[in-house]
């Protein structure tokens, strides 16, 4: 037996034995168990609505099995999402298996299709009168205009607001359409991330177990979004018109991103390390005794949660170390924080120095806080990161407001493009020399145009 | 990294310009072999190789042999099409998988179907390049090998698996998630927001309407510092490609590991076993499975040096990164892998806490040879010396095939436990055991009792053991054996024995009864008076008797042994001959 193929026997059995020790098999037999029995059920009970009165005893038994399956799923993993997509059912992003009647997943599909929808949300559990409720509804006529807004307003009406009816869903695919329009994007994609993040903290909040796998694959596409791309100035752009709450998240994992690319890691870790930088905030989500968690205990009420997770994943080492470390100083006692601590803790700091708050502006402006940082290297930061961060930034890092000698006022808009132009980045004309907006939007580039002599800090 | 290997007798693509499939089933047309394989035929072939393999591991180890021939075939098949007719390109449906838009592989079976799997993974297309490397093959195998065993990962599934392996010469077109086709605005049900992201459930809304609290606290940065463009050595990537790197990743375990026990002793909030237990299994089982022992090694002292000092949690989390699979694990580990010593992995199997006697015992019962029996008797010496009974029992449970490893350690850190097993093994009727038992009360303090056993070892059916209690009668000098052995020579050199053992016998004599020994062998060879010197003396006895002589020495064994050279002929007269140069060598060696 030829050498190579005793090395492929090798490497692949190391694949599958590593595959393995990440399964978390507990959690996966339970969605697949309960989340099948959730959409059986129901999938019987909108059949049999089309036959019986609601009334009729023959809904006793699969009622109360329902009620049952579906307290015991939010039991052990909060709101359970049910999504249609062509003929597959998931529950939570694990795909329901239909063995014996193939047709049954298209049934469901097609009674919620009705109402314009491709899924139901299950936030709270369920009593018998309240499905038999939703299984009238769902099995009902719907709606002539706006059905799934109908649907939605007939359940809050019935006391069910509780479940929320999503709008259809279809496949995306790299290299179509659609996600030319999103992925390319950069902007696009930063925002469509809100939702992936809310759900998460959502589920912290909640004291669940988040997936990670929607965000890891949200962060693969701003990754392959960022090879060609200046991403630190693209996220700036687009966190304007994203909602606060995540802000602060999604601009750290840019930033972090960028720190990482510099430090030419590769894609996959690239990836791993953004996962971490999603998620480095999550203990502020949780609650102590009906407070928010404070900051001195943000970081172990975030490892708490994510200790839930089960199986082993160096994603899921280096993300808990991300939560706890991601405050600490290079030189704590106890210990150097782990390398994508590190560079969260740049990326965060940055953020926290520079971010905007309605009616007090940042706490320094860009410039100052990168000159700032720079003095820390070896200190509180890990010097080598700090200084790629710098050769990716600059001392005008994007959104730096400075007055140039012929008394221009602009907005930095790029991160640096070459050594040569390290301090020369691209900027937006805000302010002509008289004060007076510009006529026409106005890009320079600072390696040919007057020099910056004053940065400004942005007012509250 | 090296340079990536081609796939052997893979030629440059036949076509540059266009579809290589195309072009391909251009020249096959034209081609006057009609037997030669059409792209869709290769194709086939390939594709029915790629999936065969990777279902194999369904069915066997990946280890296992049958999986060799799968992998092979697939080699060959791929290279073969890839040669003649570039890339292949596979169209994922439901069901089957096309090529050139024809059928190459259809399985309506929904859970053995690799159509199906990868279709409802999302994967929509696969395109194999003429350049791909023969490790790039290895790692798609190996991921659809994951996906064939139905493992789904939770941080991991099969497309991000695909993206992480950054294949070179493999494309995919994949399903990125699901995609709302939102024609009808959520607004009635939630609020309305300024930003350009509207959340879509309840759920998403309270998190989007948060007030923005995070990280308010501003770092403690002081002065300014100079901000000048600064590139760095490659030394500086090197350390952070080692960090990022897989010999980072052992190094991380131990300090979450050194973390979470750490925050068990938390002022305020301190974590529970519950939250810290899992993760230590996990990484436990990643540490182990990898091999990596010393990184093993390092977070079971961190956790025995660092645990809280309550007992019951204690033995929680000693338990769960050191338990008796870990024991079992190190104890093949130590077959597998020498990068640490016996005495290195015994330190480490020495913190695993808990009974490890049965564990151990088990081992060398089920592991007849190899270094992890070294390990395993190591680890009982300790066990063996204050409390022997649990393994004098398991050695004399089969006294047949009972371990005499575990006899001699016995013997070496407990020696009454070992006479008393020794004693009790002398009644096996496997030679290999009676010697071994034997050769332990050759060297335990005499008793009468050990005298009583090597004298009844001297009427073992065994020749060698025979011998072996010869030599212990010996080195005891258990004297009272005399006559019993006389009395037994006599016997067996009435019928058949061997020279070698008569040899021994004399031998024998002469070390514990010097004086009536002389008698007797004298008289063995040169029997007194006439009726003694008519009869015929039994060879081994004469044999026996110069061999006894020798050793004694004298005048009189010198003058015997002569005249029975002269007397004799053939063997024996050969060993007198030898016998009288070694008096004389000694003799010699003597007089100076």
């Amino acid at each position: 037996m030829s050498e190579s193929i005793l090395q492929a026997q090798e490497q692949i059995a190391i694949t599958l034995a590593r595959a393995r020790s990440e399964e978390d098999r507990e959690l996966l037999n339970n969605v697949r168990e309960l989340g099948g029995q959730v959409v059986h059920l129901l999938n019987g009970l909108l059949r049999m609505a089309h036959l019986h009165a609601p009334n009729n005893a023959a809904f006793d038994n699969p009622v109360r099995d329902f009620e049952a399956a579906l307290r015991k799923l939010i039991e052990v993993l909060g709101p359970v999402y049910v999504l249609c997509a062509e003929d597959q059912v998931f529950v939570n992003d694990v795909r329901i298996r239909f063995e014996f009647q193939i047709d049954e997943s298209i049934g469901l599909s097609t009674e919620l299709l009705r109402h314009n929808s491709g899924g139901i949300t299950f936030n709270e559990p369920l009593v018998g009168a309240q499905v038999r409720s939703l299984v009238q509804l769902l099995a009902g006529t719907p709606g002539a205009r706006q059905p799934r807004t109908t649907l939605q307003l007939r359940l809050a009406d019935e006391g069910l607001s509780s479940v929320q009816v999503h709008p259809p869903f279809r496949f995306r695919m790299t290299g179509s359409e659609d996600e030319a329009a999103l992925s390319d994007e950069f902007r696009e994609l930063y925002l469509s991330a809100a939702r992936p993040v809310a759900d998460i903290f959502a589920a912290v909040g909640a004291s669940r177990l988040p997936n990670p796998l929607p965000i890891r694959r949200m962060v693969n596409q701003m990754i392959d979004a960022g090879v060609s791309q200046d991403i630190a100035t693209l996220a700036r752009e687009g966190e304007q018109r994203l909602p606060p709450f995540s802000q602060h998240t999604l601009m750290v994992t840019a930033l972090s991103l960028i720190i990482g690319r510099e430090a030419r890691l590769p894609d996959a870790s690239l990836a791993d390390l953004g996962v971490a930088a999603m998620f480095h905030d999550v203990g502020y989500c949780l609650r102590e005794e009906g407070f928010a968690v404070p900051f001195a205990r943000h970081t172990q009420a975030g490892l708490k949660i994510l200790l839930l997770q089960r199986g082993f994943h160096r994603a899921k080492v280096r993300r808990l170390l991300a939560v706890l470390q991601h405050h600490r100083a290079l030189d704590d006692p106890r210990g150097v924080p782990a390398l994508y601590s590190r560079i969260i803790h740049i990326a965060d700091d940055y953020d926290i120095l520079t971010r905007y708050r309605p009616g007090k502006g940042p706490a320094l402006a860009a410039p100052d806080a990168i000159a700032r940082m720079a003095a820390m290297g070896g200190k509180l930061y890990d010097p080598v990161l700090l200084q790629l961060f710098i050769n990716a930034m600059g001392p005008l890092p994007p959104g730096s407001i400075a007055t140039l000698e012929d008394g221009r006022v602009v907005v930095v808009i790029s991160a640096v493009r070459s050594p040569q132009t390290f301090d020369k980045p691209l900027a937006r004309v805000v302010r002509l020399p008289d004060g007076s907006p510009p006529p026409a939007d106005t890009v320079i580039d600072l390696a040919y145009a007057p020099r910056v002599v004053r940065v400004h800090r942005p007012a509250g | 990294m090296a340079e990536p290997t081609t796939l052997p007798g893979q030629g440059p693509e036949p076509d540059a310009g266009g579809s290589g499939a195309a072009s391909a089933a251009g020249e096959a047309a034209q081609a006057p072999d009609r037997s030669a394989p059409t792209p869709v035929k290769a194709a086939g072939k390939a594709v029915r190789a790629l999936t065969h393999a990777a279902s194999s591991f369904l069915l066997y180890d990946a280890t296992n042999e049958a999986v060799a021939g799968f992998i092979s075939d697939l080699r060959e098949s791929l290279d073969q099409f890839l040669t003649a007719f570039g890339r292949l390109e596979l169209e994922i449906r439901p069901w089957d998988m096309t090529f050139a838009g024809q059928v190459v592989y259809l399985d309506r079976d929904r859970e053995r179907s690799m159509a199906f799997r990868l279709y409802k993974d999302g994967v929509r297309k696969l395109v194999i390049h003429p350049e791909v490397t023969w490790e790039e093959i290895i790692e798609l195998l190996g991921i659809l090998a994951v996906r064939a065993r139905g493992i789904r990962q939770h941080e991991d599934d099969v497309v991000t698996m695909l993206w992480n392996a950054s294949f070179k010469h493999i494309e995919t077109e994949v399903v990125e998630g699901l995609v709302a086709e939102d024609d009808e605005r959520v607004a009635e049900v939630v609020h309305e927001t300024d930003a350009a992201v509207a959340p879509r459930s309840a759920l998403q809304a309270m998190v989007f309407n948060a007030p923005y609290l995070f990280d308010y606290p501003v770092p403690p940065v002081g002065d300014r510092g100079p901000v000048a463009y600064r590139p760095l050595p490659e030394a500086s990537f090197e350390r952070i490609r080692r960090q990022d790197g897989p010999e980072g990743l052992p190094l991380e375990c131990a300090q979450l590991t050194a973390e979470l026990l750490a925050l068990l002793n938390d002022e305020f909030d301190p974590l529970s076993a519950d939250d810290v237990v899992p993760l230590l299994r996990e990484v436990r089982a990643y540490l182990l499975g990898n091999g990596l022992l010393r990184p093993f090694a390092q977070i079971l002292r961190l956790v025995g040096e660092k645990a809280p000092p309550d007992e019951t949690l204690r033995g929680q989390l000693l338990a769960a990164v050191a338990d008796g699979e870990v024991l079992r694990r190190l104890l093949d580990l130590a077959g597998e892998r020498r990068e640490l010593s016996i005495e290195e992995l015994g330190e480490i199997a020495g913190l695993v806490p808990g009974d490890h006697v049965p564990i151990i015992l088990d081992f060398l019962a089920t592991h007849p040879d190899g270094p992890g029996r070294q390990l395993g008797i190591l680890l009982l010496e300790q066990e063996a010396r204050t409390r022997p009974e649990r393994i004098s029992q398991r050695l004399l449970a089969n006294r047949e095939a009972a371990d005499l490893e575990l006899l001699r350690m016995l013997e070496r850190v407990n020696q009454p436990a070992a006479e008393a097993a020794a004693l009790d093994l002398l009644a096996a009727r496997a030679p290999a055991v009676q010697i071994a038992a034997l050769a332990v009360l050759a060297r335990t303090p005499y008793s009468a009792k050990i005298g009583r056993a090597l004298v009844g070892a001297l009427r073992s059916s065994a020749e060698e053991v025979r011998r072996k209690a010869l030599d212990a009668l010996v080195a005891q000098k258990e004297r009272r054996a005399y006559d019993t052995l006389v009395e037994q020579f006599k016997t067996m050199a009435a019928g058949a024995m061997s020279l070698g053992e008569a040899g021994a016998i004399g031998e024998a004599m002469a070390r514990l009864e010097p004086e009536r020994a002389r008698k007797q062998l004298s008289e063995w060879v040169r029997p007194p008076g006439l009726l003694g010197r008519l009869a015929s003396v039994p060879l081994p006895l004469r044999w026996g008797a110069v061999a006894g002589l020798v050793v004694l020495g004298g005048d009189d064994a010198r003058e015997l042994i002569e005249w029975l050279a002269g007397k004799s002929s053939g063997d024996l007269q050969q060993l007198c001959r030898a016998g009288l140069q070694a008096l004389a060598v000694r003799e010699g060696r003597q007089q100076r």
